[in-house]
């Protein structure tokens, strides 16, 4: 069996089905994050009980899409299975605290390995900082961070997942990427045959 | 004095050998009283060369016992000994091949006339303590050569207890004679002469077959009168052990390797058998093997294919075996291989020109230095585990075992492991995620434990594929692990599980698509369920649908052990199994 684990980008109706994961540091508000996102509802506490809480059907740019939210909080010692969920999602949020120069270091980590699991020079990823509610605690400035980004080549949004702020922007961000490097594959695949990561910038 | 049915020195051959034995006895007593033709002429002609063998083993072992006496004396007299110290030394050697003899008798199912014997050489002792007859210091295993024969034990094979009496009381006046000179000293033979038995290096198996045989008693003497003599001193010790390693069953083991074609190699498998079961060292049959490989003639004879044939066999049947799982063996195994590595590297070219000549791929130094590393199955284990500790060194060492390990074993293993950590967890550790915190260290440091524990065995599940070179040792370790993570999950082991899956799904091995692509079809669905258990669709909810039957399972069956993965299942059904856990 060829390990092929390309997710189905389409369900039975025709739309779009991608699955996202959200991926940083420990304490950086991953699930504070998510859950924003998909109940619209802001927790203190990490509390993955319900199953269907990780689903929302979305419309980005007036395309109707189905989102399946993969919460990695809580695994992030677990180094040994992050190759296994990298490879499951089509994109990724990388994020990390504004308050916590640490985190933020930590996303090259990440990022270094998303592209070695994916196996090619590019994939759909944003780069999140989160708590940028918390001005007077932050480390990270949004210059330095933007100058990584385009060091990455990857876009950059800070967000607040207490005030829901860029919220949705940054998942929207994503599935942008996401849709931008599908359509670059589905051009390769008709020019070459052979993947070739697009060049935007 | 000597307890009946008493496990002897470390090499006792198994019962195979054991069986051998007795049925070489039966009928070497055949061939010498009945020659009916009651035995094939064929079985009797191999019969013959088994003893042959055995007789060589005894003349090595004589000669080794005496030369141990010799030194012995030679020591004492040194220290400004006697003669009469001389004798004692003797004393003791005699006794202890009568004690020998004793056991033999016992062993075999004998305990009548061991127990006579025994009554005999007490008589003896009483009645002649302070007697001391000169007798040359090697009469024992002459008269042991030519009374203590063969036909007189097999006679009493099948004979009723009181026919045996009968018989023992005919016989031992004419042992009596021989005993006489023996026992005259020992006046406490129990518990001393038990230990220095056990300190010994006589091999029972060996005393054995001197008692049995006689065909070499001419050899033997003219040994043991080349002993005797009053000239040798200790350096002679080298020259003999160098002697008796220069392969003298030359003869036999080419009879049999000639014999032995492509397709048919039994006859090889009977002479290492035969060596295997003499309790004679297999690096004998190597000895001769190696003389014949590495000649000098550059010429690829018959015989030096046949011999590699051999050698080629040995090692992948026999040469494994060597260990037997005791400690003696252990290191004579490790001898052996230090001895086979520099033969092989010493005629790297006169064997790749035999197995080139043969067609063969057959590479002998991989085989020798991937074989070195097996250990006993209880060894193996505990390397597995002090190799994880030790971050996983990346030689290769075990690889050849874990597919060895049997799955079953494995996973109550890996279940012992993962239970013992996960049981150690605190409920209030589970509180609040903080192990995803800065204070992971101080707030949880049992599940700070338990992920450090995961990782580390995901990584080593994952070097186990990746280290491997040939396809289809990749492939096999990779069915191994697909079928292990599947017995894990029967048995509700989700932490190794999950360890398991996360190896083959790590980067390095997904890569693979060959190996992926060549395993079998049964596996390819058991990866396919296992998939399905570790998909994270849906919050992961097959998995954490699984955990709770399996959850809800374990607290009516006890054989059931339910380690959950910490990350995937809700932290509540944590604490619950956990406390659950901790009270039963």
């Amino acid at each position: 069996m060829a390990p092929k684990e390309t997710t189905t980008n389409s369900n039975s109706n025709g739309m779009q089905e991608f699955k996202l994961a959200v991926i940083g540091g420990g304490g950086v508000g991953k699930s504070a994050l998510t859950v924003q996102f998909i109940q619209n509802i802001y927790i203190e506490e990490y509390d993955p009980t319900i199953e269907d809480s990780y689903r929302k059907h979305a419309k980005i740019d007036d395309k109707p899409v189905f989102l399946e939210i993969l919460d990695t909080a809580g695994q992030e010692e677990y180094k040994a299975l992050r190759d296994s969920y990298m490879r499951t999602a089509d994109g990724f949020l990388m994020v990390y605290s504004v308050i916590d120069r640490k985190t933020f270091e930590e996303v090259n980590e990440f990022y270094e390995q998303i592209l070695r699991v994916k196996d090619c020079d590019k994939a759909p990823m944003v780069l999140v900082g989160n708590k940028c509610d918390l001005e007077s605690e932050r480390v990270i400035r949004i210059d330095e961070a933007k100058v990584y980004s385009k060091q990455l080549g990857i876009p950059m949004i800070e967000t607040s997942a207490k005030q829901r702020l860029n919220v949705d922007e940054s998942f929207a961000l994503l599935v942008r990427e996401v849709r931008k490097s599908l359509k670059s594959s589905d051009e390769d695949q008709l020019t070459k045959k052979k993947k070739k990561p697009c060049s935007i910038l | 004095m000597v307890q009946a049915q008493s496990p002897l020195t470390g090499n006792h051959p198994d019962k195979k050998s054991d069986n051998n034995c007795s049925s070489a006895t039966v009928s070497r007593s055949g061939n010498a009283h009945q020659q009916q033709g009651r035995n094939s002429h064929e079985h009797l002609t191999e019969i013959d060369e088994e003893v042959r063998v055995s007789g060589q083993a005894l003349e090595e072992f004589e000669s080794l016992v005496s030369l141990k006496i010799k030194a012995e004396q030679q020591l004492l007299s040194q220290k400004g000994g006697s003669k009469k110290k001389l004798s004692e030394v003797d004393e003791e050697r005699r006794s202890i091949l009568l004690l020998l003899f004793e056991k033999y008798l016992r062993e075999k199912g004998l305990s009548k006339s061991a127990e006579i014997l025994r009554m005999e050489k007490h008589r003896e002792q009483l009645e002649l303590e302070g007697f001391t007859p000169v007798k040359n210091q090697f009469s024992v295993s002459k008269e042991l050569e030519s009374n203590v024969d063969q036909e007189l034990v097999t006679q009493y094979i099948g004979k009723t207890e009181k026919e045996l009496e009968q018989l023992s009381i005919t016989e031992f006046p004419y042992h009596r004679t021989m005993f006489t000179s023996h026992f005259e000293k020992v006046k406490n033979p129990s518990t001393n002469l038990e230990l220095k038995v056990l300190r010994s290096n006589f091999d029972l198996e060996n005393v054995l077959l001197s008692a049995a045989i006689k065909t070499n008693s001419a050899i033997i003497n003219e040994k043991l009168g080349l002993i005797n003599e009053d000239t040798l001193d200790l350096s002679n010790l080298d020259s003999l052990e160098l002697e008796l390693s220069k392969p003298i069953h030359t003869e036999t083991v080419l009879r049999y390797i000639n014999a032995a074609t492509s397709d048919n190699l039994k006859p090889i498998d009977k002479i290492c058998l035969m060596y295997q079961n003499m309790g004679i060292s297999s690096g004998q049959f190597f000895t001769c093997l190696s003389s014949w490989l590495s000649s000098s003639d550059d010429k690829v004879t018959e015989t030096k294919a046949n011999a590699y044939r051999a050698l080629k066999h040995w090692l992948q049947k026999y040469y494994l075996y060597y260990t037997k799982f005791d400690l003696e063996g252990v290191q004579a195994y490790t001898k052996l291989t230090c001895t086979l590595r520099t033969f092989i590297r010493s005629n790297e070219g006169k064997l790749k020109r035999i197995s080139q000549t043969l067609g063969d791929n057959f590479d002998l130094e991989k085989f020798v230095s991937r074989t070195n590393s097996t250990f006993s199955y209880s060894q193996m284990l505990t390397a597995v585990e002090r190799t994880i500790q030790q971050k996983m060194s990346r030689s290769s060492k075990l690889i050849e075992c874990i597919t060895q390990i049997e799955t079953k074993s494995f996973v109550s293993h890996l279940s012992y492991l993962f239970g013992r950590l996960f049981l150690r967890i605190e409920p209030q550790e589970l509180f609040g995620a903080n192990w995803t915190k800065s204070r992971k260290k101080y707030q949880c440091p049992n599940i700070i434990d338990n992920i450090d524990f995961f990782n580390t065995y995901s990584l080593w599940f994952a070097s186990l594929i990746v280290q491997e070179e040939q396809l289809e040792r990749r492939v096999a370790v990779l069915e191994y692990l697909i079928n292990l993570a599947m017995c894990c999950a029967n048995v509700g082991n989700y932490g190794a599980l999950y360890a398991i899956a996360s190896a083959i799904r790590n980067g390095s091995v997904f890569r693979m698509k060959q190996t992926f692509d060549s395993i079998s079809e049964s596996s390819k669905k058991e990866y396919e369920k296992l998939q399905q258990i570790i998909s994270t669709d849906m919050n992961s909810a097959n998995y954490t649908k699984q955990l709770r039957e399996t959850y809800e399972k374990a607290l009516s069956d006890f054989s059931i052990c339910c380690i959950p993965n910490l990350v995937f299942g809700s932290s509540k059904a944590i604490t619950q199994i956990h406390v659950q856990i901790g009270s039963g």
